[in-house]
């Protein structure tokens, strides 16, 4: 393993100190209407005309994102926020936004047109695009000063994986037995040092496009570490007991 | 009896009382449809040499030797209020009671050596371990609310890099706050009132934040009063978060359709005193919602609670007629109600933000819009003036005073500027800035 190819690895993640301890937050939600859910992230999202919300790869399925923060209430006040935003758009569109981790196994199962998932939804298997539409999580970053402590921070997070699990399970247990189908490679491993983080990050294929990494708990090329492992709750004050669990356990990693 | 029993005994006896309410609304119908207000308001008590122990002792002295002036929680704080008043064409008899009721207080603080702060949070004091008044209730209830919080909740408050430690339910005792009880003509016309000041009460809290400072300490926030509340008294457990209960304290999960819904969100949560006789009184007590309906004798009123103790007695008139007018508006013109995710964000936002933060209204055509809160809270006055002229109000100046704050800022504003927004001010700065901007009278 060459320094040379490792610092060009690090290089991908931009760690921000004056962000340590900073949560953002990341919300799946689908759309429905007439009793089914709705591909129709572009309407929405032209409509919202809103940087906070973005599409994901189904196209019945949009994301709204926080302004990274340290005060809970902060946060708080940005997820109500995001949910107003969200529902007067949808109140003109004549949709509904649900806060529901897995959609129904008929729905569909349309892309947005984004070039990378048309890419992703050409390499896998009718399976595997079903599972990838029907999930819809809460997705947790907690900001970390460099890579050492974002390794901390996330062995820390990943001892509890099954704790964090359970807390954020809606479907009994439907949602991450399918991101399990669709992102074969979920389990957060254990890294011993930053040079078999590289090297793990080889073998699994996201060494140059961090994004291709699918474990249920992540480091980022934010320098965050992100938790994955979160269903959907329609309750704010829920979405920020998980934020206070995640942070409990971070703290005190550096 | 154990504690779960006289629980049980609690439920039961709120049960058929408020069976025998509903079982009889005609006996809260009124023939009139005046406007009858009566105000509660609080101060605190300060003295610069004493210790909190000790302006409490002489507290405790000085309501003992006077009528008119009572307590609640806080052990450093003075309550008094008006009889229930007609307002009508005019406010003159309500600005006198309170007046008055004030100038009692006054008086017999300064017979003691105490000074009146009239402020939402007393800035002076540590959070944790506030002296409480010595009643079984104020005993009992902050305990409960402390060892029944949820483990783990997040007990710190402040922006912008501040951060006060309010993991003490009893912390709440620091607070003062004006409440505006005003008569329904009818319980269906209590549970719009309900609804519609629940949805105005962000409005208000918006132009009226005082309550910024806790432990000479910024917390960064225009008026933290509320949310101390829902913080420290945060006992839901993980199954009620999940099933998306909210706390007994602030906006309610939806909008009540009808007097029945509302007991029942009150026989949800635990009643924590004992004494069946009185379960209606203590259920209706202990619901910390932004406004509530008490049923007194024949008579069902509303209770606006969300704001803070203001610097002056004009300044609470003033907000007085702004909730008025502005009730009176919606109430006339069939309003239609904010979704209240709405409010709930537009609350949060007065809470945090105050008159800099952004509000969704509903504009002349009836759309949803969020506006800054100046032109936001701009808005609700000149429809609070339309309000009022129904009510009977003709002075052209009403309200005019209180919407200078539009561009002086809140009574939070003004004092943050005077302490030149120093994060952790002196006593010495904080007594100087609160006497300047006549909040602590000698």
């Amino acid at each position: 393993m060459s320094q040379s190819a490792l610092k060009a690895f690090l290089s991908h993640f931009k760690f921000q100190p004056e962000r340590n301890g900073c949560i953002g937050i990341e919300r799946e939600r689908f759309l429905f209407a007439n009793g089914a859910l709705q591909p129709r992230s572009a309407e929405f999202l032209h409509r919202i005309g809103k940087p906070a919300w973005t599409y994901e790869l189904s196209a019945c399925q949009v994301e709204d994102r926080t302004q990274p923060s340290e005060s809970l209430q902060l946060i708080k006040l940005n997820l109500l926020s995001n949910d107003s935003d969200g529902w007067w758009a949808v109140m003109a569109i004549g949709c509904e936004l649900v806060a529901c981790e897995v959609g129904p196994a008929d729905m569909s199962l349309d892309v947005y047109p984004d070039q990378r998932y048309l890419e992703i939804v050409r390499a896998i298997s009718v399976e595997r695009l079903q599972a990838a539409c029907r999930v819809a999580g809460t997705h947790i970053h907690i900001g970390t000063r460099n890579i050492e402590h974002a390794l901390d921070v996330y062995h820390a997070l990943r001892e509890q994986l099954t704790t964090l699990c359970e807390l954020g399970d809606h479907s009994n247990g439907e949602r991450l037995a399918l991101y399990r189908a669709m992102a074969i490679d979920w389990q957060p491993p254990r890294y011993e040092n930053i040079e078999h983080f590289f090297g793990t990050a080889r073998v699994g294929g996201f060494d140059l496009n961090l994004r291709n990494c699918w474990h249920l708990i992540r480091i980022t090329p934010h320098g965050t570490v992100e938790c994955r492992m979160f269903g959907m709750t329609p309750h704010v004050d829920e979405t920020l007991e998980w934020v206070t669990r995640v942070r409990s356990i971070s703290n005190g990693k550096g | 009896m154990n504690e779960q029993m006289q629980e049980a005994a609690m439920l039961a006896a709120f049960k058929d009382q408020t069976a025998a309410i509903c079982g009889d609304t005609e006996r809260f119908r009124k023939k009139h449809a005046r406007w009858i207000v009566g105000l509660e308001s609080e101060v605190a008590v300060f003295s610069e040499d004493r210790t909190a122990d000790e302006i409490g002792a002489r507290r405790n002295a000085l309501l003992l030797q006077s009528s008119g002036i009572s307590c609640e929680l806080g052990a450093l704080q003075l309550e008094f209020r008006t009889p229930p008043i007609e307002v009508g064409e005019s406010t003159r008899a309500l600005r006198r009671s309170l007046e008055g009721a004030h100038g009692v207080a006054l008086e017999a603080a300064r017979g003691e050596g105490l000074n009146v702060l009239r402020i939402g949070s007393n800035p002076f004091f540590p959070v944790i371990g506030t002296p409480r008044t010595d009643a079984e209730r104020y005993r009992r209830v902050p305990d409960f609310q402390n060892e029944h919080r949820r483990q783990g909740i997040a007990t710190t408050l402040g922006l912008n890099g501040t951060r006060v430690e309010i993991g003490d339910a009893s912390s709440v005792s620091l607070f003062q706050a004006l409440h505006i009880n005003l008569e329904a003509t009818s319980v269906p016309d209590a549970v719009d009132k309900l609804n519609r000041s629940l949805m105005l009460s962000p409005y208000l809290l918006a132009l009226s934040g005082n309550s910024r400072y806790l432990d000479l300490t910024d917390t960064g926030t225009s008026d933290h009063r509320v949310l101390v509340w829902e913080i420290s008294h945060d006992t839901r457990t993980h199954e009620e978060l999940r099933r998306g209960w909210g706390l007994r304290i602030g906006l309610p999960e939806r909008y009540f359709a009808d007097i029945g819904e509302y007991f029942d969100r009150i026989a949800r949560y635990p009643f924590i005193l004992y004494n069946p006789e009185a379960a209606l009184a203590i259920g209706i007590g202990l619901a910390w919602l932004d406004a509530r309906i008490k049923f007194l004798g024949d008579s069902a009123v509303v209770e606006l609670r969300s704001l803070s103790t203001q610097p002056t007695i004009g300044e609470e008139i003033d907000l007085v007629l702004f909730y008025l007018g502005r009730l009176a508006y919606s109430q006339g013109n069939r309003e239609p109600l904010l979704p209240i995710e709405f409010v709930r964000e537009n609350r949060l936002t007065a809470i945090l933000h105050g008159l800099a933060g952004k509000y969704w209204c509903r504009c002349q055509s009836g759309e949803l819009v969020r506006r800054s809160g100046c032109v936001a809270v701009a808005h609700e006055l000149a429809l609070a003036k339309q309000g009022l002229r129904v009510m009977g109000h003709y002075d052209a100046g009403t309200l005019d005073n209180i919407a200078g704050r539009l561009l002086g800022g809140s009574p939070s504003d003004r004092l943050a500027t005077t302490l030149k927004f120093a994060a952790k001010p002196t006593k010495r700065q904080m007594i100087d800035a609160l006497s300047k901007l006549g909040m602590l009278i000698a």
